[in-house]
């Protein structure tokens, strides 16, 4: 499995886009660890200068590199914390799916019949509603704010993973290998666990950076209809929408806290694309 | 044929009864009580408030209450607004011909982009201009599009003023709804061509915002299909043949990567929806998507629970359709269905 | 002489370096003349027909001190000049026929864009009786019916006849077989190799049948053609491959044809591997594998082509007749 780990590895340092992905990956992580610590202001402190351009613009304060808000909050600081608030909401809306959703495609595709039946109708149902309407409802349901918005986030994600694991499962089910321990009797939670949930590990990976990515989308698209987490948490998709009153006079403040967003999720993509070209050739291979 | 359909008919009712069940759940999930939320703020009389349950059916047991909602579903009748106190229906119907036109005009953008775009990069494949292609489509695919949608009106409304910030047509025009697509209702009306090329242009920025995810899908898609297929021996046979490059490319290859191809078009119809949701709201764009979140905010219930259960059959009836036009596009599926 | 070959080469470029895939290849071919090419899977002798064709993918590296057909230069062509050259006056068959037919188009279709491709300018009233003239000769009963098919309607048999009527509605001075029959029932291999013979004959073409089955070779070709990890180690008339073979490699392979062992034993086959084309020995390329190699085998880079009438192999111990 190290072995394999490396491999995979080696062939991501080939592809430049998921490197760069990677990369970028990295500090996004460490600004949402160290950020706090790093930003000259605290998310809500407020300064008499308002609406201040960043340092290119004309209308520029020194004490705030990237301009204000309409309050006066310095926006590199809040910009700061929103990367903690982003990693935070990817980080559990892929644990939340991921869980959920593999657990449901491992008993969907090791037994089969009225299970599968049962399980892949409740996801063909999630997956008949479009997936930001399907979260508005829950948080609806639940009520604004940024833990809900993850659950509702996160239920949305569930079918991918279900979907993905199901068919890793059918497949790998039929090996003579699962057979073997089946005769052995084996119990059927380890062979779940220990011999089928790790031939999947190649799609789970690969769904788990694009959960990531969706999640941190679909949230913050969310909180920008107001449903997601509430003011005045530094949070990219509210910076976003508390800006565009003023996206005449300060268009930077609209700008900056979407290109974030897209960067952060475009990075996860990249990594997303290039594991795919490093695990699919070896998928490919193996059967 | 007819058999398959049918059995494919049969197959999509207990999904459909799935929706309805939890349409029909979900909003009684919902804390706080219907009844008071309708009576308003003026408090209630206990007697008016027990009239009210009444005339909403709320004092029936669960299963009564959903046997009703079923059978008036099924006549169309999905209840009134709540605060626009019309039927939930001709309210959908209204708003509709405007989602549907924004639809469609971002699916022509996606499609008519996306399938050049992808087959260009295959064709050029681990060239630099595959690598901008692709690269391009990677952004387009992470493109938070109620940011994009935003950055748009900043680029072209508010710095170049080439088009209008919100809405389907100046307000200097009055056009009388006879299709509900404003690009054609503008040209009957009293200003004919310029109340058109109004309308014209309020539809470019929410549909390139609205077609962007799409877009990006689609030319992905198209370039590995088409990777796939030039690679296989029928390429080779018409290249041995003598065939022109042109039509190998564009007849021989692009018709086998098609089928893929419709059913990523088909499944992007939800996220077409997920798209009507943000676009609408940003460009204040007067249809579905823009109704529901309002309703959501305002606690509409009715609005919520019929909007919920007109647009999950939506999907499903146009992944049944994706489906039905997917076995056609493949001769070998068509054989078997006949 | 329709094609003259020498010293072709044809090398790729990957990421753990540059392999030969075909080396110093040279052989002429006449008019009306069958060629039968053998040797296992990898010895280059698919590529070189791609090259004949100018299929070949981009990285291939092609050179070649003469690669003539027909007294055109090969080499010189470029993808316009191809379409000259393909399906005009090189037609082209292949292993998987079902693969072969674009599964998307009638056989109608497919066969009325090579008939429009071969005959440019040819009146449209005329492209459907000539369809069905060519189903006819290749022996599809019912053509008219069968025009309507798609390819996944048709057995292996009858594609590979709809692929064979496709590659001679040109009329090419050449038709190239790669593998046709391997992928076909013992019955069907047989008719199809008839129906080769007869449309040959008939037209007066050549045709370069490529198998790795010496059997199937031997029924149809005049001449044969032993390659082995991108050489030719043995070449000559069919009567001399078979019963007067001289390399050791031919002999394997005969041998390794059931019906052909020695005695009572068991099936021969031969021992070992084809080699590595990117990590390649020295001397002999067979010598590894080879039961009468001597220390000269395995060193001499040089191993001279011996010629006894037109029979020449390429060995320093050949077997003794």
């Amino acid at each position: 499995m190290t072995n394999n780990i490396a491999e995979i590895f080696n062939d991501l340092k080939k592809n430049k886009g998921a490197l760069i992905g990677l990369i970028i990956i990295i500090f996004f992580v460490f600004l949402a660890f160290f950020g706090p610590m790093l930003s000259p202001f605290s998310e809500s402190e407020l300064s008499q200068h308002l609406l201040q351009d960043p340092f290119w613009g004309s209308k520029y304060n020194a004490n705030h590199l990237l301009g204000t808000d309409d309050v006066g909050r310095d926006t590199l600081s809040r910009l700061l914390y929103g990367s903690r608030v982003s990693l935070f909401i990817g980080v559990f809306v892929t644990i939340l799916s991921g869980f959920i959703g593999t657990l449901l495609g491992l008993l969907a595709g090791y037994f089969g019949g009225t299970v599968d039946k049962i399980i892949m109708r409740m996801i063909d149902i999630l997956m008949a509603l479009p997936s930001i309407l399907l979260a508005i409802v829950v948080v609806s349901i639940l009520g604004p704010g940024l833990v809900n918005a993850i659950i509702a986030v996160a239920i949305v994600s569930i079918p991918s993973f279900t979907r993905i694991v199901r068919a890793g499962v059918i497949d790998e089910k039929q090996k003579q290998y699962v057979q073997a321990a089946k005769t052995f009797g084996t119990p059927t939670t380890q062979i779940i666990f220990k011999e089928i949930l790790p031939n999947c590990t190649a799609p789970l990976i690969i769904q788990t950076t694009l959960c990531f990515s969706d999640g941190i989308l679909n949230a913050a698209a969310l909180s920008f209809l107001g449903l997601g987490a509430q003011p005045p948490t530094a949070e990219w998709g509210i910076m976003l929408s508390d800006a565009r009153s003023f996206i005449e006079s300060s268009p930077w403040l609209v700008t900056l806290p979407g290109l974030c967003i897209l960067i952060v999720v475009l990075s996860f993509n990249l990594l997303g694309d290039g594991l795919r070209d490093a695990l699919d050739p070896r998928l490919k291979k193996g059967k | 044929m007819l058999t398959y359909i049918f059995k494919r008919i049969l197959n999509l009712i207990p999904t459909l009864f799935g929706v309805t069940v939890v349409a029909f759940i979900l909003i009684r999930l919902v804390p706080g009580d219907p009844v008071m939320l309708l009576l308003g703020e003026r408090g209630a009389d206990p007697a008016v408030y027990a009239e009210m349950k009444q005339n909403l059916g709320l004092d029936q047991p669960l299963l009564i209450q959903y046997k009703k909602f079923i059978t008036n579903a099924l006549q169309g009748d999905l209840g009134t607004s709540l605060i626009s106190k019309r039927k939930v229906s001709e309210e959908f119907i209204g708003r509709f011909g405007a989602t549907l036109e924004l639809g469609m005009a971002a699916l022509l953008f996606a499609v008519l982009l996306g399938i050049p775009i992808g087959v260009i990069a295959a064709l050029k494949r681990n060239s630099l201009i595959d690598y901008f292609l692709m690269g391009t489509s990677l952004v387009g695919y992470s493109m938070p599009i109620f940011w994009w949608g935003i950055i748009l009106i900043l680029i072209f409304s508010v710095t170049l003023g080439l088009t209008p910030v919100s809405g389907r047509i100046s307000v200097m025009f009055e056009v009388d709804r006879i299709t509900g697509f404003m690009l054609i209702d503008s040209l009957f009306s009293e200003d004919g061509i310029d109340a058109f090329h109004s309308a014209a242009k309020s539809i470019i920025l929410p549909a390139v915002a609205m077609g962007t995810i799409p877009l990006a899908v689609t030319a992905r898609m198209t370039r590995s299909s088409m990777l796939e297929v030039l690679g296989q021996d029928y390429i080779r046979t018409a290249k041995a043949k003598g065939t022109p490059v042109l039509k190998i490319v564009f007849i021989h290859a692009l018709r086998n990567a098609l089928i893929p191809i419709i059913t990523v078009l088909g499944l992007m119809f939800g996220s077409i929806i997920t798209g009507a949701i943000l676009t609408e709201t940003i460009f204040s764009w007067p249809g579905i998507g823009k109704w529901i979140v309002a309703s959501i905010n305002a606690r509409d219930y009715p609005v919520i629970q019929g909007g919920i259960l007109v647009i999950a059959t939506m999907v499903i009836t146009i992944n049944f359709i994706v489906d039905l036009v997917y076995a056609w596009a493949n001769p070998r599926m068509r054989g078997g269905l006949k | 002489m329709l094609l003259s070959v020498k010293n072709l080469s044809i090398s790729f470029e990957t990421d753990s370096g540059r392999f030969e895939a075909v080396r110093n290849l040279s052989f002429q071919l006449d008019k009306n003349q069958v060629l039968g090419v053998v040797g296992e899977s990898g010895c280059g002798k698919s590529i070189t027909n791609l090259a004949l064709m100018g299929l070949l993918p981009k990285e291939a590296i092609v050179t070649a001190d003469e690669l003539v057909f027909d007294g055109l230069n090969l080499l010189e062509l470029n993808e316009k000049k191809w379409s000259v050259i393909r399906g005009k006056k090189i037609g082209m068959i292949f292993q998987d026929p079902m693969s072969a037919l674009n599964p998307c188009f009638t056989v109608r279709y497919q066969l009325e864009e090579a008939i429009r491709n071969n005959h440019l300018g040819i009146p449209s009233d005329q492209i459907y009786p000539m369809a069905l003239d060519l189903l006819a000769m290749v022996g599809i009963p019912d053509p008219k019916s069968r025009m309507e098919c798609y390819p996944y309607e048709l057995s292996g048999g009858m594609a590979q006849r709809v692929m064979i009527a496709m590659a001679i509605s040109g009329h090419p001075k050449l038709l190239i077989a790669d593998e046709p029959t391997t992928a076909l029932d013992v019955t069907i291999q047989l008719q199809i190799l008839k129906l080769l013979k007869e449309i040959q004959q008939k037209n007066n073409m050549s045709i370069i049948f490529v198998s790795h089955d010496l059997n199937v070779i031997s029924k149809i070709s005049d001449k044969i053609q032993v390659m082995y990890a991108g050489e030719i180690i043995e070449t000559g008339s069919k009567e001399k491959i078979i019963k007067d073979y001289r390399h050791p490699y031919t002999n394997g392979l005969l041998h390794s044809l059931p019906g052909h062992q020695l005695h009572s034993e068991k099936l021969y086959s031969i021992p070992g591997i084809v080699p590595d084309l990117k990590n390649r020995p020295s001397g002999c390329q067979f010598a590894p594998r080879c039961q009468s190699a001597t220390n000269d085998c395995h060193q001499n880079e040089k191993i001279q082509i011996t010629n006894d009438n037109g029979h020449q192999w390429r060995c320093i111990n050949p077997l003794e007749r």
